[in-house]
Parts: structure tokens; C-alpha cells; sequence
């Protein structure tokens, strides 16, 4: 139904989607240490395995992420194709 | 001379100035995890570092030296990081250090940030920080091989222009751009090139106004100044280590810093995130235009290798394979090696049979030296080829892929695939796996860890596992001839700890440390073919510390078992007999010869029965007799406590002492072989041996690591408790082993 951008937690991406990073919300201390880590908005996160932790590659480098209920990171991905049939 | 990006903050003073002018200068070496540093460090400073700990937290403290130019340089490492916003007091080290406020350690004329050149935009974050700092720094463009391998372009004039201090492009495993590093470093002591160099400034005014007020407050009410960068932290870093440590001064500053952070949250500088946008928004700048990288076509042969190893199926099983090559290897490899390492003690042995009269100087030499430690540094070629396996693994990047195939058990225990790296170090040894736990950030998930790490079947287990299975596994082939029922049994043991550490772990979880799997982050270095340098010196590094201890503290207790076993009691029969023996005027195999062999024995029996080891050893009995063991082993296993590789060496001596065998032969798997009871029946059989392996793989017989998980959880209930919980277990173990072994003996 649904064309152009939708915006998603990062662990509902398919496997080998790709997007970027628009929004890392939640307990401060956690956020803070993610964009230390160089997670931030505007990265480009391609997500490789979806188990947990997921397996996500964020700008050329690869990451293993659990977030569980402290943090959340939404992906904006540009879809050529619609969601639903 | 510099030109800095932006305008120049006045409070920024530069820490440390150009102090000395003596010969020897302190710099302080930094960096992301990941990016080489190690090597680095290395590669700069050989391989005679020293190391210690700091006072009161856990961060190591290693100084590693070179001379250049006319200059000695100590180089000081920090553990790896992705910044300096310290949230512990172990983090706050580095800071500390930096500061030159540091306990234990001297100040430091400059700093060298190590970032990974391919990955520059996240590396200078941490940079950045070192810039407020104000200390003379050097930014070190490591991993340059890969820069130029991946086409990268990095303007590197521009970017020193645009930073105003020295930029070096290096490659540590490839020992490309050291000599230029070197004389930078001395450059950087002798001329404090960036003495006169002023911190970008980075955040609003609001927030330098916030800052400066928050210094003027502290100054007040605690009585001494606040460095302008803890100021700075003090506002960013909400329940940091600096706000932990300044309320502890004056509880009262908690509502004026709240009130100062409120404040500047109205101001569009929201306390933390203020901090990540305003130094990224620099990086932005600083490296605006100076970098160019081509499309990440390249990337897909590593990225398919990837998918194979992370695979939810072929990636365990591949991890299996890789673990079952490395114990075969142990076996077929390192045969010659020790066949020549025995024949080097034989010949030794001999050559003191040759030049000694009998007595008890030579007693302690043959039984004592060569039969004890002897007998413990024949393992070394399997130890070093175990060190090789593990340190290819490490350096080639599957390590941490191998954590991710494993998070998913490690979960089922509560725990997560963090811990898997230290564990698997742990199989080399305990202390640097529970030294590596200092990379799980949540407490619960450390201390589970640092309790199960000494049931990882460490190397120092690895001599007992050998002599067992040499002696007692027969080597028959399954599936063809490749495969060894002697590695397949090597393999169970090794097994067997990590087995049992599964209930623990999950009890520990369930109990005494409950709670959710943490959020964590884990980064993946890409795969890389593993130098041959790093490989040699890592695996030279812990051989030799394996051979340190084998000169050390096993030659120690072997003396002392020796000592034991030889007094009181009168040896100058014995030393007649041997005389009469070794001189020759009795030929060999005659029944002459044959009557004062027996004699020998029955002579060395008794004088071993009588002495203070044999008296010993019979008080202990009744308790280690359950576990099918005569009291020679229970000797040996008790003198085994504080370290226990020293059992090889403790059965060498005592097996010897006590005359099972003849001379000619000191292998100790013959001597235990032939060990009989007072009854002729022989003491070891299958049964025996596995008990004696099941009660090595669990029992807590080392007093280093349990030092270690004191220093670590800085407590003695921890050690005390592992000690208790392993040691209860071992004897269970064993004593099960035994007892259901013997009845299919009998059966």
C-alpha cells in the first residue's frame, strides 16, 4: 500500500536492508554511550543477522547490538516497493 | 604555526609544558579498541613492558621504553577506549593519567592517539576529547596498509594544517612509518610543539559559562580547583565517576549541578547529547574534504566469508571443527618436539649419573630438577602450539565472531556473548580471561563470568591431561586412521569444564545474581590474515611465562616436595646399594644384580614410607582413597593447591624417590605405569586415571588466579567461595568417576 520512506526499529529491518539511523531514543546514559561509539543519526546500518543481539553493520564496520528496553534506534528506509500487497 | 578549526577557548591550558630537561620522557598512548594499539605499543617498545596495577581499581599499568635519537621514552599504555567521559573509577584512570593527577604515576610530557585510518570519522571523537585536554599530542593514522589497499585517500598535510598538530601514518603489523613516529615523539618532548596550541572550541558559550561558574563553585566549597576538562564532565556525564567523586566531597553541589543542567537544557544544549553533537559536528569539519573513499565493492569476499561464519548452522559447526583441529594438532604436532625435549632429560640425567656419587645433593638434582620440573616443561610444545591456535584466532578477527555464534547459549545462562571471549582466554589461562572480563560492562554478567572462568580447562591443566592419557588411554584409531580415541578423550576434557560451567552459571544467575541480559555493544574487526609477528610474540610472550613458572614456583614446591620425601631417614644403604649398582663390577641382568635392584626398591619404599611426605601422605589416605588414588597422589594433589601443573613435577620426584623404576628410564608415564600398591596391584588403571583428570578439570588449584578474582571483584568472599564451590565439586567428580568407572571394570 504504502510507498516512499517508513521509519522502523532497526531490529525490523529484513536481513540485508539497509537505511539510516534517524532517531536513538531512550535512557541517556546508554544513548550517550552509543554515539560515542559512533552510532548516531545519520548513519548508514545495514542490518546482516537478525537474532539477538543482531548483527548490524553501521558504516562500513560490523556490530553486534542489544538494546533490549534501553535504548531503541529507528531506521528510515527508502522503499521502492510496497509493504503490503 | 597551527591553525585551528575554529576559534581558540582561552581556559584551555595546556596540563603539561615543556617541564624537564632531562633524558627521559613519559608519553601516554591511546585509542579506540580495535585499532591496533596493542601492536602498536609493541612494536615501539619490544616486548620487556612492565607491568603493574594502579592503587585501588583494576586498570593495568603498562610502561613499555625505546631510545631515539639520544632520547629514552617511556611509553605509557591506557586500556582501549571510545572516549574519555569516565563512568567508573577504573575509567577514570586514564583520564587521571592524562591529567597528570594520577597516583603512582608520573606526569607525562605528551600523548599518542592511535586511531584506525580507514575509520577515521568515529576514531576523532575520542581525539577530539584529548584536544580539550590540552596536552601535546600526536594523531597516529594507524592500519595505513589498509588505506592504501582500499584506495582510501587521506590528505594528511591538511589534516595536520586543519588540527594543528603532527599527523603520522604508521602500519604496526606491517612496521611501516615507526622510525618517523619515533622522531615525532621525540620532536613533540624536545620542542613541545604544540606548547602554544589552543582546544577547538566546541560547545556554545551557555555551556563554557555553565562550566566556569560550576569551577568557581567547586573551588569554593571544596577548597581546591576543578581542571577545567573534569568541569566539563562533571556537567556532561549524569551519575558519572567525576560527579561521583565530587559529591562525595560536598553532598550539597548535587542541586547546583541538577540546576546548571536544567538551565542549559532551556538553552538548546541538552545534557548529555549536547556533548556527541558538538564533537561530531567538528569531526564533520575537521575532515570535510580530506578524505575520499571509493565504492565498497571490495568488501564482498570478506562479507560472504562473514555470512558463512555467523551462519545459524555451519557457523557452530565450523567453530566445532576449528576447536576439534586444534586438539589433533596438539597430539600430531608436537610429538618430535617432546620425544626430543625427553631425550635432552634422559641425557641429563644420565650425565649427573655419570659425574655424582650417590647421596643426596644428587638425589635433589635427578628426583628433585630433572624429575619435577623436567617433567613439566616437556609439555611446552603442546602449550605453545594451544598459545598459537588461540592467538590466530584472535588476531584474524573470529574471536569475536565466534562470540556471536555463541551469544545465543550464553544467553540461556544469562549471559551474554560478551563473556565468551574472556571464557575462551580462560582456556589458556584464568588470569588474563578474568582480567579480559573488564570488557562487560554489567556487573552481574562480570562477576558470573570471573566465577566460571577457572573451570575453563586451562593450559597448566594441559600437562596432567597428557600424562594421564599417555599412560592409561590406549591410542586406538576411530573412523579411519585420522582420528585418535586419545584426542577424542583430550576433547571430552576439555569440554568437560565449560559443561559444567553451564549450571553454574545459570544457578549464580538465578540467585545471587539476578537480572536481565544488559543492553551491550560489541564491535567486530574485520577479518584480517593474522601477522606472523603479532602470532610469535603473543605466543612467545605466554610460553615463556609458562616456562617462568615451571622455574619458579614448580622448581620451588618440587624442592620442597623433594625435601619431604628425603628426610628423615638415613640413605646411606641406599646410596651403597646404588654404588655397588652403577659401578660397574656387576654385570647387568645377572641374578646378582637382579637381587640388589629389588633391594634398591624395597629399600627407596621404605625410606619414602617413613619420611615426613610418606607420613603425610598416610594421614591422608582415608580421604582420597574413595577416589581410587594410593597416597602418593593424594601427596602429590595436595602439594598441587597453590599451582597445579606442579602435580607432574611432584609425581616425577615422588615416583622416583620412592625407586618404581630403574634410572635408565625417567619417563614418569613408565614410572606410573609400573607404581604398585603394597599389594603388587598396580595403583593406576583407567578408572584411576580419569579420576584423578575429572578432579584436575574442576578443582580451584591456583593461588595466582584466586588472587586475581580477589584484586577484581575486591573481595575475599568471591575467591573464597570459588575455591569452596570447585573443590567440592572436584571431589564429587572424582569420586563418581571412580566408583561408576570400577564397576564396569568389574562388570
Amino acid at each position: 500500500m504504502s510507498c516512499g520512506l517508513s521509519v522502523v526499529p532497526v531490529e525490523c529491518l529484513q536481513r540485508g536492508e539497509s537505511g539510516t539511523i534517524v532517531d536513538i531514543s531512550g535512557d541517556d546514559r546508554t544513548v550517550h554511550r552509543l554515539h560515542e561509539m559512533g552510532i548516531r543519526c545519520g548513519c548508514q546500518i545495514t542490518l546482516k543477522r537478525n537474532d539477538s543481539p543482531i548483527l548490524v553493520n553501521i558504516d562500513g564496520r560490523d556490530l553486534l547490538l542489544r538494546c533490549g528496553q534501553a535504548a531503541m534506534i529507528l531506521v528510515s528506509v527508502g522503499t521502492t516497493t510496497p509493504l503490503i500487497s | 604555526m597551527s591553525v585551528p578549526v575554529s576559534k581558540s577557548e582561552t581556559t584551555g591550558k595546556p596540563a603539561v609544558s615543556g617541564k624537564k630537561n632531562s633524558t627521559s620522557h613519559a608519553i601516554a598512548v591511546i585509542g579506540n579498541p580495535n585499532t591496533g594499539k596493542s601492536t602498536l605499543f609493541n612494536a615501539l617498545a619490544g616486548m620487556n613492558a612492565q607491568v603493574g596495577n594502579y592503587p585501588g581499581v583494576t586498570v593495568e599499568k603498562k610502561v613499555g621504553r625505546f631510545r631515539h635519537e639520544g632520547r629514552e621514552i617511556q611509553l605509557i599504555d591506557l586500556p582501549g577506549t571510545y572516549s574519555l567521559s569516565p563512568r567508573t573509577a577504573d575509567e577514570m584512570v586514564s583520564v587521571r593519567v592524562l591529567l597528570g593527577t594520577q597516583k603512582k604515576a608520573e606526569p607525562i610530557d605528551g600523548v599518542i592517539c592511535i586511531v584506525d585510518a580507514t575509520h577515521l570519522d568515529r576514531n576523532l571523537y575520542l581525539f577530539s576529547q584529548i584536544l580539550d585536554l590540552g596536552i601535546p599530542a600526536i594523531l597516529v593514522l594507524n592500519m595505513w596498509d589498509e588505506v592504501l589497499k582500499r584506495d582510501i585517500a587521506i590528505d594528511v598535510q591538511e589534516l595536520e594544517n586543519r588540527l594543528g598538530v603532527k599527523v603520522v601514518p604508521t602500519s604496526a603489523r606491517k612496521g611501516i612509518g615507526l622510525d618517523k613516529l619515533k622522531s615525532e615523539i621525540v620532536s613533540l618532548v624536545e620542542n613541545c610543539s604544540n606548547a602554544d596550541f589552543v582546544p577547538p572550541k566546541l560547545f556554545p558559550d551557555s555551556f563554557r559559562e555553565a562550566k566556569e561558574q560550576l569551577q568557581v563553585e567547586v573551588e569554593k566549597r571544596t577548597g581546591h580547583p576543578l581542571p577545567h576538562y573534569l568541569a566539563e564532565r562533571l556537567l556532561l556525564d549524569v551519575h558519572g565517576e567525576t560527579e561521583r567523586e565530587v559529591l562525595q566531597e560536598d553532598q550539597s553541589l548535587n542541586s547546583f549541578i541538577a540546576n546548571l543542567r536544567t538551565e542549559l537544557a532551556s538553552k538548546d544544549c541538552p545534557i548529555p547529547a549536547i556533548e556527541p553533537r558538538v564533537r561530531y559536528q567538528w569531526v564533520k569539519q575537521t575532515l570535510d574534504g580530506l578524505v575520499t573513499k571509493p565504492d565498497q565493492g571490495l568488501r564482498t569476499k570478506k562479507d560472504t566469508l562473514d555470512q558463512w561464519l555467523t551462519h545459524r548452522f555451519w557457523g557452530p559447526v565450523f567453530f566445532a571443527a576449528i576447536m576439534f583441529l586444534m586438539f589433533q594438532a596438539i597430539y600430531s604436532w608436537a610429538g618430535p618436539l617432546m620425544e626430543a625435549i625427553e631425550s635432552l632429560q634422559g641425557l641429563a640425567a644420565d650425565f649427573v649419573l655419570g659425574i655424582m656419587a650417590p647421596g643426596a645433593l644428587r638425589s635433589l638434582i635427578i628426583d628433585g630438577l630433572i624429575g619435577g620440573v623436567g617433567s613439566v616443561v616437556v609439555f611446552l610444545p603442546q602449550i605453545a602450539i594451544l598459545f598459537l591456535f588461540i592467538a590466530i584466532l584472535e588476531d584474524c578477527g573470529y574471536m569475536s565472531r565466534a562470540a556471536y555464534i555463541m551469544d545465543r547459549l550464553m544467553t540461556r545462562v544469562g549471559l551474554s556473548g560478551k563473556s565468551f571471549v574472556p571464557l575462551m582466554s580462560s582456556y589458556a589461562c584464568a588470569i588474563p580471561g578474568i582480567m579480559a572480563t573488564r570488557t562487560i560492562e554489567d556487573r552481574k554478567d562480570r562477576f558470573v563470568t570471573i566465577l566460571v572462568a577457572p573451570l575453563m580447562s586451562c593450559s597448566a591443566r594441559l600437562p596432567v591431561y597428557l600424562l594421564m592419557i599417555n599412560a592409561f588411554i590406549p591410542n586406538d584409531s576411530l573412523f579411519g586412521t585420522w582420528i585418535k580415541t586419545q584426542a577424542i578423550v583430550l576433547f571430552i576434557f576439555y569440554i568437560l569444564g565449560a559443561v559444567v560451567a553451564v549450571p553454574i552459571a545459570w544457578l549464580l544467575k538465578k540467585t545471587w545474581f539476578k537480572g536481565e541480559p544488559a543492553p551491550f555493544v560489541m564491535e567486530l574487526p574485520s577479518f584480517k590474515l593474522p601477522s606472523i609477528r603479532v602470532v610469535f610474540d603473543r605466543v612467545y610472550d605466554r610460553s615463556k611465562a609458562f616456562v617462568m613458572r615451571a622455574g619458579t614456583l614448580i622448581f620451588l614446591t618440587t624442592v620442597i616436595v623433594w625435601a619431604a620425601g628425603y628426610f628423615p631417614g638415613d640413605h646411606q644403604k641406599l646410596d651403597q646399594v646404588d654404588a655397588q649398582l652403577e659401578s660397574g663390577t656387576i654385570e647387568e641382568g645377572s641374578p646378582e644384580y637382579e637381587q640388589l635392584e629389588e633391594q634398591r626398591r624395597v629399600l627407596a619404599a621404605s625410606l619414602l614410607n617413613e619420611s615426613f611426605l610418606g607420613r603425610t601422605g598416610h594421614a591422608i589416605e582415608p580421604v582420597v582413597r574413595p577416589l581410587g588414588w594410593d597416597w602418593r597422589i593424594g601427596v602429590g594433589v595436595l602439594a598441587s593447591f597453590p599451582a597445579r601443573e606442579v602435580i607432574v613435577g611432584t609425581l616425577g620426584t615422588i615416583y622416583s624417590l620412592g625407586g618404581d623404576v630403574d634410572e635408565e628410564d625417567p619417563q614418569l608415564r613408565d614410572r606410573l605405569k609400573s607404581a604398585r600398591h603394597s599389594n603388587g596391584e598396580p595403583v593406576f588403571n583407567i578408572p584411576v586415571a580419569l579420576s584423578v583428570m575429572v578432579f584436575f578439570a574442576l578443582c580451584a588449584q591456583c593461588g595466582a588466579t584466586l588472587m586475581v578474582m580477589r584484586r577484581e571483584t575486591n573481595s575475599w568472599k568471591w575467591p573464597i567461595f570459588s575455591f569452596t564451590y570447585m573443590t567440592t565439586l572436584a571431589y564429587v567428580g572424582a569420586l563418581l568417576t571412580y566408583q561408576i568407572g570400577m564397576l564396569f571394570i568389574k562388570g
